[in-house]
């Protein structure tokens, strides 16, 4: 059979071509133009086939990055990666510098601890103005001497008087003299 | 590229190549010490090489393998604190970090998954080059593009022959489809129809290797 007739241009053996594989064998034919042109592609159905036949097309002959294309990826990088390599090396400036900051972090202490034992402690100012009843204390002066173990059943009578000393400090504090009438 | 060629290109390399370890050695540290200039230039230096013998062999789509380039750049920024000089140049570092973005690339598009477990499986032709000498950048170059041409011939050889000759015309001669058309004699949509069933073919038979 001639090579000219065009009722079977495909290999022997080969199914006929439905319209659906003529559709995407022209759609391929398509994108391929525009890929062999720069143009940008939209992911399509042929995109499998697309890539293979780029990935042939450039294992064949080397394709090179324009200079100017190629100093804007290198650009790219460092900017993008900029923050993140600075970030990366900043660990490593900070353990160069740990040992120094930690001694004299440790020299600081020691040099505050030394002037608190030396300064003498301050004496409350104002503690004594204060009414003992208004004033936080234990209520042992209230309570008196411990108790015995045979008066473990007067707790609550205990707890009252503490109770009612801590309410009239309360009073005298939001009644003020009104509190004694 | 004819044997003279080849040999001037090699000369040229090697006489370039013997600074290749003290000057890039040099880069390397002033970019680790946050050089960004030196950094550029070392980025630079490589990325062509990485693009084209590297990436853009393995994806075929220009975008892609610039995108692809980039992230290998930015992930060797942010890892170059952990790169150590061993006397050969960082060119090779560099390509397995480009290389496994291309197998990233592939493993997530799931049309070429087999051929991202192809890509895995390569021998990597810079594993037996322990030499400090220059002169092996441009060898192993050459021999980066060997593989590829001799997976992309492996390939073409299982083909039908009319398919083959289909792809050898359009991508490899790189003639328009009328052109490839008329000399193998059948009409434009025909032709069509036979690179489309040609470029599958060599979609299963390639991904295969």
């Amino acid at each position: 059979m001639s090579e000219k007739d065009e009722t079977r241009p495909l290999p022997e053996g080969e199914p006929a071509v439905s319209a659906e594989e003529q559709a995407a064998a022209s759609q391929l034919a398509d994108e391929l133009d525009q890929a062999l042109a720069g143009r940008l592609m939209r992911p399509s159905a042929q995109q499998g086939s697309l890539a293979a036949a780029l990935m042939l097309r450039a294992s064949a002959a080397e394709q090179h990055l324009h200079p100017a294309r190629r100093s804007a990826l290198v650009d790219e990088a460092i900017q993008s990666a900029q923050p993140r390599a600075i970030a990366a090396a900043r660990p490593r400036a900070a353990r160069r510098w740990a040992p120094t900051l930690a001694l004299a972090a440790s020299l600081l202490l020691l040099v505050g601890a030394s002037l608190m034992m030396l300064v003498p402690a301050r004496k409350p100012s104002s503690r004594a103005s204060i009414p003992i009843t208004l004033r936080s204390r234990p209520s042992d002066e209230l309570l008196g001497r411990p108790f015995s173990a045979e008066e473990r059943g007067a707790a609550s009578q205990r707890l009252d008087l503490v109770f009612a000393d801590r309410l009239a400090g309360y009073r005298r504090v939001v009644l003020g003299e009104e509190a004694d009438r | 590229m004819s044997t003279v060629e080849q040999g001037r290109e090699i000369a040229e390399c090697e006489g370039a190549a013997q600074e290749i370890p003290s000057l890039e050695d040099a880069l390397v540290r002033r970019a680790q010490s946050g050089d960004q200039e030196a950094l550029r230039s070392l980025l630079t230096r490589h990325a062509d090489a990485l693009y084209s013998r590297i990436i853009l062999p393995r994806t075929g789509d220009a975008s892609a393998a610039e995108d692809l380039l980039r992230a290998t750049m930015v992930t060797a920024i942010e890892k170059l604190h952990t790169f150590r000089w061993q006397g050969r140049s960082i060119y090779f570092w560099l390509r397995q970090i480009a290389v496994n973005k291309v197998i990233d690339h592939h493993r997530h598009n799931q049309r070429s998954s087999r051929l991202a477990q192809s890509l895995a499986e390569e021998p990597d032709p810079a594993a037996d080059a322990p030499s400090r000498r220059g002169p092996e950048l441009a060898l192993i170059a050459q021999e980066e593009q060997r593989i590829n041409s001799a997976r992309v011939r492996a390939a073409l050889e299982r083909l039908n022959p009319r398919y083959r000759r289909a792809i050898e015309l359009r991508l490899l001669e790189e003639l328009p489809r009328e052109e490839c058309a008329r000399r193998l004699e059948v009409a434009l949509g025909t032709f069509d129809v036979l690179f489309f069933r040609a470029v599958n073919a060599f979609r299963r038979t390639f991904g295969e290797l």
